[in-house]
């Protein structure tokens, strides 16, 4: 006789945002897996219709306290392209500068004080701390490097004030890049402490057959431009991501979920279907690293191949590994830029409002994240899609945990929701991100 | 020295108590750094004035400070007829599971969010104040850590000062760029005068 059992995670620890895990049992049969978002949807694509262009960076900032920085850069090279605007090379670079200085914090902070505990069976950052202080001190001083160069470059560590359509309001001061300098040289031997410290973790034997989905770029590792690309062979201008990529919602998130298009005419979405994935795909640093390895830093690469890092790595619980090593080349790019930055150019390129539509994909610190806008001849916006990384690994989860389940259900309950919340954590999920959109149907009778 | 230029330095002249205001540009949760501009007069060299936007930030300022007084903004969970300018708790009579207990840790709590009232709402001295029991609530983001964990995660790293005194301000508004509120614009020179009175040299 088999007999029914219900696994309910009321709300996710150590995760950014409210959602849950709702898993039903038929004996050893997993019958159905949801990760539940019940955070409310947030509307910013509604609320973002009127306004005037040059609110976008400000308002998508919001979205997310963690990683302002990626909504800000997404909303501003779609909005370019719409204009038909062309950064300077020093504006290019400045915002690889802050991109960097978002990757700093998130991944220092998401790699010491919400990963790393999972694999101590610690309860929180704050027990590691009694056993790690060293470790955790190191996290956090990282973490307060990269709010610097937030602080900077952008303004303000929390929601940067700094980025604008077509630039920066100002450039920073050469006095503030070179103070810089110094910490984070101290930073860069720190992050490859801490990335050999989190490749010594004990990390379970699981491994997933991903399709990884990510920016490439021929010369740079990717934050602001490239490719759409994926390990099925997709390779893609962004001004084709809608062709390959679709959302729906589902009854039990207020996050919309990704996948392949799954009646594409395209070679590639059929191979990612085909595959027998059900269109389902991820996104982060594995994907990130596992397409674009051989442009990671120096130091990043050989600290790689020093810890016999493996790519492309399907193994989501190192995606801690992963974070580091994007730390170690966040830490060495902008060394490169602070030792060598003079102001050249324009803080920013001014332009004329005009009708047009663009969209953009940025490397967010949780995976690719697509915006595309469209705006009016007096440059309010009348048209605002944002994909988060979040939503797109929503599917990817589930169907993880899917996997692993039958693997732990010998267990009792409260170690199986132990397993299940440490496979969400380590996709460094941010629900908060992905509750963004919710399409209402009214039905009237 | 301004409190907003101070904030950007890591280095403390000497062993000075340090001030810590909280806050945000939104509404009464600008209490705490008003708070701080409040003291910049009161306490000239005796103390250095920090602003912070999240509390993890004390972690950074924590170096050769032997009393540190945070001020941050508070919601009153009971008769709010009889608020006080500002309450205060000293760290090391708080009860040992207030923002440390592995529940709350899981669900990381607001910074000092909520204060519970005794339910007698009589006039009490200052020596007699009440002592409300900060209650944990759960927080929006498990990446913006509230004041009691960075302060328990602070005593894990060895770098808790040995004297801590929580300052909290009950606001009503947080509304998104709100002015700090008539109510505690009218307090603040009273709380300023609470806290320097409390500043003890090293």
């Amino acid at each position: 006789m088999t007999t029914e059992r219900l696994i309910k995670v009321e709300a996710l620890t150590r995760v950014e945002g409210e959602g849950g895990l709702r898993v039903r049992l038929q004996g050893d049969v997993v019958e159905d897996v949801q990760l539940t978002i019940y955070e409310p949807p947030r509307f910013f694509e509604a609320f973002l219709k009127g306004r005037p262009l040059q609110d976008v960076p400000d308002i998508t900032a919001r979205i997310c306290g963690i990683c302002p920085v990626a909504y800000q850069m997404s909303s501003v090279h779609a909005l370019e392209m719409a204009l038909g605007v062309q950064v300077t090379p020093q504006i290019r670079q400045l915002r690889r500068l802050l991109y960097c200085g978002e990757w700093i914090e998130s991944h220092a902070l998401h790699m010491h004080l919400l990963h790393a505990p999972d694999f101590f069976k610690a309860d929180g950052g704050i027990d590691l701390a009694r056993r790690f202080p060293d470790e955790i001190t190191r996290g956090l001083q990282l973490k307060k490097h990269g709010n610097a160069l937030l602080d900077v470059i952008g303004g303000r560590a929390i929601h940067p004030v700094n980025v604008a359509v077509g630039g920066f309001y100002r450039l920073p001061k050469v006095s503030d890049m070179r103070a810089l300098i110094p910490a984070f040289e101290w930073g860069l031997d720190a992050a490859i402490q801490a990335t050999k410290w989190v490749a010594g973790f004990s990390f379970p034997d699981f491994e997933r057959p991903y399709n990884m989905v990510a920016l490439q770029h021929s010369e740079e590792y990717p934050m602001n431009e490239g490719a759409v690309a994926s390990s099925s062979g997709l390779n893609v201008p962004v001004t084709d991501y809608e062709q390959y990529f679709e959302e729906s919602h589902v009854a039990h998130s207020t996050a919309l979920h990704s996948a392949f298009v799954s009646d594409s005419n395209a070679a590639e979405a059929n191979a990612a279907n085909a595959n027998g994935s059900g269109g389902i795909y991820h996104v982060g640093p594995l994907a990130r690293i596992s397409l674009n390895r051989e442009r990671l830093s120096e130091n990043a690469r050989q600290v790689a191949d020093e810890i016999g890092f493996v790519t492309p790595c399907y193994n989501p619980f190192k995606a801690i590994i992963a974070r580091g090593l994007e730390l170690i080349h966040a830490y060495e790019e902008s060394l490169q830029i602070l030792r060598n930055y003079r102001p050249e150019s324009e803080p920013r390129i001014l332009f004329e409002p005009r009708a047009g539509e663009g969209m953009a994909a940025t490397e967010a610190p949780r995976g690719l994240l697509y915006h595309r806008y469209q705006i009016d001849d007096l440059g309010q916006v009348t048209f605002a899609k944002i994909v988060p990384p979040t939503s797109q690994n929503q599917k990817q989860i589930e169907d993880d945990l899917k996997q692993m389940l039958p693997g732990v259900l010998h267990e009792d309950d409260q170690i199986t929701t132990d397993a299940c919340e440490r496979l969400i954590r380590s996709y460094d999920p941010c629900i908060s991100c992905s509750t963004h959109f919710l399409k209402l149907t009214l039905e009237r009778r | 020295m301004t409190a907003e230029q101070l904030s950007h330095s890591d280095e403390l002249p000497e062993a000075v108590p340090l001030v810590v205001g909280i806050g945000s540009s939104h509404g009464d949760d600008r209490a705490g750094w008003a708070a701080v501009d409040a003291l910049a007069d009161l306490v000239g060299n005796r103390s250095i004035l920090r602003k912070a936007a999240v509390p993890i930030d004390m972690l950074n300022w924590l170096n050769n400070v032997h009393e540190l007084h945070i001020v941050d903004v508070c919601q009153i969970d009971g008769d709010t007829r009889t608020l006080q300018p500002v309450y205060r708790w000293d760290w090391s009579v708080l009860p040992a599971a207030i923002g440390n207990s592995t529940q709350h840790e899981a669900q990381p709590i607001a910074a000092l969010q909520t204060a519970k009232l005794p339910p007698s709402d009589r006039r009490v001295d200052v020596d007699a104040r009440p002592q409300p029991e900060p209650i944990q609530s759960t927080a929006d983001s498990s990446h913006s850590f509230d004041v009691l964990s960075v302060l328990h995660l602070a005593q894990q790293l060895g770098q808790l000062p040995e004297r801590v005194i929580l300052w909290a301000i009950p606001g009503t508004c947080f509304d998104a760029a709100a002015e700090l509120s008539q109510q505690i614009c009218g307090w603040l020179p009273d709380v300023a005068q609470q806290i320097s009175a409390e500043l003890r040299d090293a």
